[in-house]
C-alpha cells in the first residue's frame, strides 16, 4: 500500500495560539482512517489546511503526492470535501445541486445528466430527485452531501463529521455508504467524535489532542498499546479471601491501585495481562480452588475506553 | 510504416457570448434560481407598468395643456421630456435593483457555507465572482433593454438624436456595471449580507443623491470666494482649478454628467467635447462630462471587481 494522504511536520497557529503542532502521519491508500479527537483538538484546522482552504503555518500535506501549498489545483482534483454543515443551495433541485457541483468540477454536460443520475441512486435519492433540497430530511441532505463529494470521482474523500446531528438509522446508512465506498476503492479520512464508528468502520485511526497526535494505528493496535491489560470484575458468592490467595498466585495478575470502595465486599477487580485461553485458566483455578464464582465479567475494551486512556483532556 | 498526415490544425471557431456564458456554472447556477418563480416576472412587469405609466402621464399632462394642438417646439420638448424621465427611471431602478442583487453574492455563499465548498471545487475564484457579475448584469440589462421601446417613443415627437439615445444607453450599462462591481466588492469584504447591502445602498445613493447635494453646497460655498479672488486680481490659477474641481464632480455623478452633456451639445452641438476659456488658456477643449464619467466609472468598476475576485481567492492564514 503507498500512502496517499502525507501529513509532514504541518504547523497551525492563529495569532500566537498553535491549534496543530508538527503533526506528522500518513494515510495509506484505500483505508478508512478515523480522525478522533476532543474539541479544539485541531481536526478542523487539519483538514482545512489538507482541503487547500487554509494556509499552514509551517509545514505541508501532499495528497496523491501533491502538495497543498504548491498544488492546490491539483489536490483538489483529488479531493472530495464534506464539511460539519451542510452547505447547500435550497432553492436548488437535488439533481440540480450535483449537476451545479459536476459544473464546477469541469465535468462535460453531455457527461453530467448520467452521472448524476448514479450518483442519486448510489446515494439512494432517485426518488427526490427534483424536489427542492430545503424539503430533504437532515440525513437526506448529508447523502446528497456526500454524492457531491463524488461528482468528480475523487481518491479520497475528506469528511468532517459525517454522521454529526444523524438519527440513529440515517447513521447507520451513512456508515453503510462509507463501507461501500471503501470497497470501490475510495480512501476515507473523516473526523468523528462518534467512537462507535470508528470501532467499527476505520481500519486506521489516530487520535489528536491539544493539536498532537496522541495515538496512531489500527484499532486493534491502540487496544494493544494502550490498554495492555483486561480489567476484570469477579464477583463471588463466598470464600473471597480464598479467592485473593488463588488469584495472587497467578501470573499476569495485578490489582488496581487506588481502587474506589465498589460498595459489595465479594466483588475483586484485577488487572489481567494475557489471552483469552489464559482468562479463561484464570476462571477454571478460581472454580477448581472451591470459590463459587457468582459473576465473571472483562469490562469492555471498546474505543471510547481506549480514547480516554489516549487523551488527558488538553486543549489548545 | 506508413505515415498518416495529421489533418491541418482549424482554428477555433468563437461561440457566441450566450453559449459562452453557459460555461460558467454560476451563471446558469443564478439564473435558475433569479427566473425560477414569480418574482422576477413580477419585477420586471411593475418596472415596464411604471414607466409606461410614467410617459402615458407625461402624453396625458401635455395633451391637456395644449388644446390647440402641438407645435414642433412643443412635440420636441416632449420628446425630450419623455426621454430623460425614462432614463431617470432607470437610473432610479438600476441603483434600487442593483445593490439588492449583488451585495449579497458572496457574502450569502459565506452565510449558507458553501462558500469553502466552492473553494474547495476546480471553479477558480475569479469565475465565481464573474459568474455572478455576469448573472446580475444579464438581468438588469433585460430591465433596461425593456425599456427602450418605451424610451423610443420620444423619437415619434422628435428632439432626441439618436446618439443621444446611444450615449444614454451606454452611460446606463456603465452606471449598472459599476453599481454590480460595487455590490460585490461590499459582499467580498464584508461578511454578512445585511451590513453588505446597507454600504452597497449607501454606495449608490451618496452617488446619486449625496454628492450633486455635496456639489450644490460647495459651489454655494466656493463661488463667492472664487469670484472674489477672479475679479481681484485676475487669478486664472484659481479659476482653473475651480474648473477643474467642478468638472471632475458634475462627472462623478450620471445625472449631473447627463445634464451637463447635454446642455453642452444643445449649446455647442459637440457629443465629445465642450469648448472653454479660462484666463490666457482661451478654446481649449475638455471632454464632456460623459466620457470622464464611463471613464471614472469603468476603471472603478475594474478596482473593485478585481479587490473582490483576490477576497475571494484569498486563503485563510
Amino acid at each position: 500500500m503507498t500512502a496517499i494522504i502525507e501529513i509532514d511536520n504541518l504547523t497551525k497557529r492563529y495569532g500566537g495560539r498553535p491549534a496543530v503542532r508538527e503533526l506528522s502521519l500518513e494515510v495509506q491508500s484505500g483505508d478508512i482512517f478515523g480522525f478522533v479527537g476532543p474539541n479544539g483538538a485541531g481536526k478542523t484546522s487539519t483538514i482545512r489546511v489538507m482541503t487547500t482552504l487554509l494556509h499552514p503555518t509551517a509545514g505541508d500535506i501532499r495528497v496523491g503526492g501533491h502538495s497543498v501549498i504548491k498544488e492546490a489545483r491539483e489536490v483538489r482534483s483529488q479531493i472530495g470535501y464534506m464539511p460539519d454543515f451542510f452547505g447547500v443551495y435550497n432553492d436548488m433541485m437535488t439533481w440540480e445541486y450535483l449537476d451545479f457541483f459536476g459544473a464546477c468540477y469541469e465535468i462535460p454536460q453531455n457527461e453530467r445528466k448520467g452521472l448524476v443520475e448514479d450518483l442519486l441512486e448510489l446515494v439512494d435519492l432517485t426518488h427526490r430527485r427534483n424536489d427542492p433540497v430545503e424539503k430533504l430530511s437532515r440525513g437526506m441532505k448529508q447523502r446528497l452531501s456526500l454524492a457531491r463529494t463524488l461528482v468528480h470521482d475523487p481518491q479520497v474523500l475528506i469528511l468532517d463529521e459525517p454522521a454529526s446531528g444523524l438519527d440513529p438509522r440515517a447513521r447507520a446508512e451513512i456508515r453503510a455508504l462509507l463501507l461501500e465506498l471503501a470497497r470501490i476503492g475510495k480512501t476515507i479520512f473523516f473526523s468523528t467524535h462518534i467512537l462507535a464508528d470508528v470501532a467499527e468502520i476505520c481500519t486506521r485511526v489516530g487520535i489528536l489532542e491539544a493539536g498532537e497526535l496522541a495515538a496512531f494505528g489500527t484499532p486493534e493496535e491502540l487496544q494493544q498499546q494502550l490498554m495492555p491489560t483486561r480489567r476484570v470484575q469477579i464477583t463471588v458468592l463466598k470464600k473471597l479471601k480464598q479467592a485473593m490467595s488463588i488469584l495472587n498466585k497467578l501470573p499476569g495478575v495485578t490489582f488496581p491501585e487506588n481502587e474506589e470502595e465498589n460498595g459489595n465486599p465479594n466483588k475483586v477487580e484485577l488487572d489481567f495481562y494475557g489471552t483469552d485461553e489464559d482468562l479463561s485458566a484464570l476462571l477454571a483455578k478460581l472454580v477448581d480452588g472451591g470459590v463459587p464464582v457468582l459473576h465473571f465479567t472483562e469490562e469492555g475494551r471498546d474505543m471510547e475506553s481506549v480514547f480516554l486512556r489516549a487523551t488527558k483532556g488538553l486543549v489548545t | 510504416m506508413t505515415e498518416t498526415a495529421l489533418p491541418a490544425p482549424t482554428k477555433a471557431k468563437r461561440r457566441p457570448i450566450w453559449s459562452r456564458l453557459r460555461d460558467n456554472p454560476v451563471v446558469l447556477k443564478e439564473l435558475r434560481s433569479r427566473m425560477r418563480g414569480n418574482r422576477a416576472f413580477i419585477i420586471l412587469t411593475v418596472y415596464v407598468g411604471l414607466i409606461s405609466a410614467l410617459v402615458a402621464l407625461v402624453y396625458i399632462s401635455f395633451v391637456s395643456s395644449n388644446d390647440i394642438g402641438f407645435s414642433p417646439d412643443t412635440r420636441q420638448i416632449m420628446g425630450k421630456t419623455i426621454f430623460g424621465l425614462v432614463v431617470l427611471a432607470q437610473l432610479g431602478m438600476i441603483s434600487f435593483v442593483t445593490p439588492g442583487l449583488t451585495a449579497g453574492a458572496i457574502s450569502s455563499e459565506r452565510e449558507r457555507q458553501t462558500l469553502d465548498l466552492l473553494r474547495t471545487t476546480l471553479l477558480p475564484g475569479r469565475s465565481l465572482v464573474r459568474g455572478k457579475l455576469q448573472s446580475a448584469l444579464v438581468y438588469l440589462f433585460l430591465l433596461l433593454f425593456a425599456a427602450l421601446p418605451l424610451q423610443s417613443i420620444a423619437f415619434l415627437f422628435g428632439g432626441v438624436e439618436l446618439a443621444e439615445l446611444v450615449i444614454s444607453t451606454f452611460m446606463l450599462v456603465v452606471t449598472t456595471i459599476a453599481f454590480c462591481c460595487a455590490g460585490l466588492f461590499f459582499s467580498s469584504i464584508v461578511k454578512r449580507t445585511l451590513p453588505s447591502t446597507v454600504l452597497a445602498y449607501a454606495f449608490s445613493n451618496m452617488l446619486l443623491f449625496g454628492l450633486p447635494f455635496m456639489v450644490l453646497t460647495l459651489m454655494t460655498m466656493l463661488i463667492p470666494i472664487i469670484e472674489q479672488a477672479v475679479f481681484s486680481g485676475s487669478n486664472e490659477i484659481a479659476e482653473l482649478f475651480f474648473l477643474v474641481i467642478a468638472w471632475l464632480l458634475v462627472s462623478v455623478n450620471p445625472f449631473l454628467a447627463a445634464i451637463v452633456s447635454e446642455v453642452f451639445l444643445i449649446d455647442q452641438g459637440d457629443l465629445f467635447f465642450s469648448v472653454q476659456s479660462v484666463g490666457p488658456f482661451s478654446n481649449f477643449p475638455v471632454p464632456s462630462p460623459w466620457i470622464i464619467y464611463c471613464i471614472i466609472f469603468l476603471v472603478v468598476s475594474f478596482i473593485l471587481y478585481q479587490i473582490s475576485v483576490g477576497m475571494v481567492t484569498r486563503k485563510e492564514v
